[in-house]
């Protein structure tokens, strides 16, 4: 089981992040406030984790999530990025003794994904996950998509097959495998299979959707495929994605958040963030310098 | 420079190449518009010619920096301050470039015209305008390679000083068409070396510029002001 500290507060419907607290002296602020014209999907707030061993992973970081947008996450290994990621839909409740504090409300009901009355199951279908390898089910291509429906208790064979066209559709894969839809989901290439699992987490329709490093494996061209799908789908799911790939969150974000010893050192506008970057410590990550 | 060196050693000497490289250009630039300007005054073909082969060495560095700017953002891929200053040098050797083919105009002038009556106090004028127009073009080429911000200020201000010789020359050539219309070809050869040299001071101002954006992640046009001083 995993405990939390923290309990609703639904009466906080603010929309601006908690005021940065880590900035050094004469330095930005390390989280800037999301434009009023970007409305949030979710607000972590002021959260830590802490893995069974005691050690603290994320400590005391607020970030906004702007409703569909690309918030990519980066930073050098152990910073935190993919604990943080896998917090949002409660992946480390799977192990017990990890723990959170904090909140991770989701917007606009207000919810505390992380609160202990949230259900970790529901929240995974309402933030969906997709990881650095592909992992498809040892399936079939329609039943890897169809899983998370069953999950949610639907039974309906004309509503699974419309929700699992749709979700490979939005994935850009259907024209692909149309005709083998029952064919098994290990015959996919490495770039179709990671294109199904993406599917597979649009097909419970989440409100977030959680990329961990999610073309580490792909050729190039497969890796262009997924970037232009997340872009596409940007527009309908709001998406985090974790990349070492700094490119890639260069090319495909809206928002960067770069992290560093499990805080958030800076957020702002991806074009700001690798241009002109206001914290020495992001400036010397992404330009790859000592110090 | 105070910054950490990359972890991609091939990184920071790339970067130091193009530096070098660009620098070199500066250099070259500086002292063709004091040669160039010294062959109108002393009206020596031979130095004009010299000016005018010297330019086509501008011209190759230009193409070469160029290409060596797209090496280091197709190689490297450069983000943040590293980005701005492969950016600044890319558009600041155009600038150098254009400011060359100036000096070329100045020489130009000598070798199309016969020579050309001056008086003293003229010639001083434009010596004068000359070697600071020269000190200026180099000093942005050192704020650039060196990031200095100081050194992009001191070339703002002096744009005005430039500005200055010009307009001085502008009028005492206008007071002379006056008095002696017959040598009008001649004074009005002072006004185009003096606009000449007045627009190679604008080319090291727009360097400046350049040398802000890189340093502070502005845009050239945010940081003018009526003084042109950012």
């Amino acid at each position: 089981m995993t405990d939390t500290t923290m309990t609703i507060d639904k009466t906080k419907t603010d929309t601006q992040p908690a005021a940065p607290t880590k900035a050094e002296p004469d330095m930005p602020p390390a989280i800037k406030p999301a434009a009023e014209r970007d409305p949030l999907r979710a607000r972590i707030e002021n959260f830590s984790f802490y893995y069974s061993n005691g050690f603290q992973a994320i400590k005391q970081v607020d970030m906004p999530i702007l409703d569909r947008k690309i918030t990519a996450i980066i930073g050098p290994s152990g910073c935190g990025k993919s604990t943080l990621l896998r917090s949002l839909n409660r992946m480390h409740d799977l192990y017990p003794g990890n723990r959170y504090e904090g909140k991770v409300i989701l917007e606009p009901e207000g919810e505390n994904l992380i609160g202990p009355e949230a259900d970790p199951v529901l929240v995974r279908l309402r933030v969906g996950m997709v990881f650095q390898k592909p992992n498809p089910f040892p399936k079939s291509i329609y039943e890897n998509v169809a899983a998370g429906l069953r999950v949610r208790g639907i039974k309906k064979r004309a509503v699974i097959d419309e929700a699992v066209e749709t979700a490979l559709r939005r994935a850009a894969i259907w024209d692909e495998v149309k005709d083998k839809l029952h064919g098994s989901a290990y015959d996919l290439s490495g770039g179709q299979q990671q294109r199904l699992c993406i599917a597979r987490g649009l097909a419970p329709n989440p409100e977030i959707l959680l990329l961990d490093e999610p073309t580490s494996a792909l050729d190039p061209i497969a890796t262009a495929k997924v970037e232009d799908l997340v872009q596409e789908l940007s527009e309908t799911v709001t998406i985090v994605i974790v990349t070492h790939n700094m490119q890639q969150a260069a090319r495909i974000s809206h928002r960067t958040a770069f992290m560093y010893l499990g805080e958030a050192i800076e957020f702002g506008d991806t074009n700001q963030i690798f241009t002109n970057p206001k914290h020495p410590r992001t400036e010397s990550y992404i330009t790859g310098r000592y110090g | 420079m105070s910054q950490h060196p990359h972890f991609l050693k091939s990184f920071d000497a790339a970067l130091q190449v193009l530096r070098q490289n660009f620098q070199q250009m500066g250099n070259m630039t500086a002292e063709n518009c004091v040669l160039a300007t010294s062959a109108y005054l002393a009206h020596d073909e031979a130095r004009a010619l010299e000016a005018i082969n010297h330019d086509l060495d501008i011209d190759e560095a230009f193409e070469q920096l160029r290409s060596d700017c797209f090496d280091v953002l197709l190689r490297f891929q450069p983000v943040a301050k590293d980005l701005r200053l492969v950016m600044g040098i890319e558009h600041a050797v155009g600038n150098l470039e254009r400011a060359g083919d100036h000096a070329k105009t100045i020489a130009r002038h000598v070798i199309a015209t016969p020579r050309q009556m001056l008086a003293p106090e003229d010639r001083i004028r434009l010596d004068e305008m000359a070697a600071l127009v020269a000190r200026t073009l180099g000093k942005s080429v050192i704020a650039m390679t060196d990031h200095s911000t100081e050194a992009a200020k001191q070339v703002l201000a002096a744009d005005l000083r430039v500005d200055a010789y010009r307009d001085t020359v502008f009028d005492a050539t206008i007071v002379d068409l006056q008095r002696n219309a017959a040598q009008a070809r001649d004074h009005i050869g002072r006004i185009l070396v003096a606009v000449a040299l007045e627009r190679i001071g604008d080319h090291a101002t727009n360097i400046a510029e350049e040398v802000l954006f890189v340093s502070r992640g502005v845009a050239p046009g945010a940081t003018r002001t009526g003084s042109g001083i950012g």
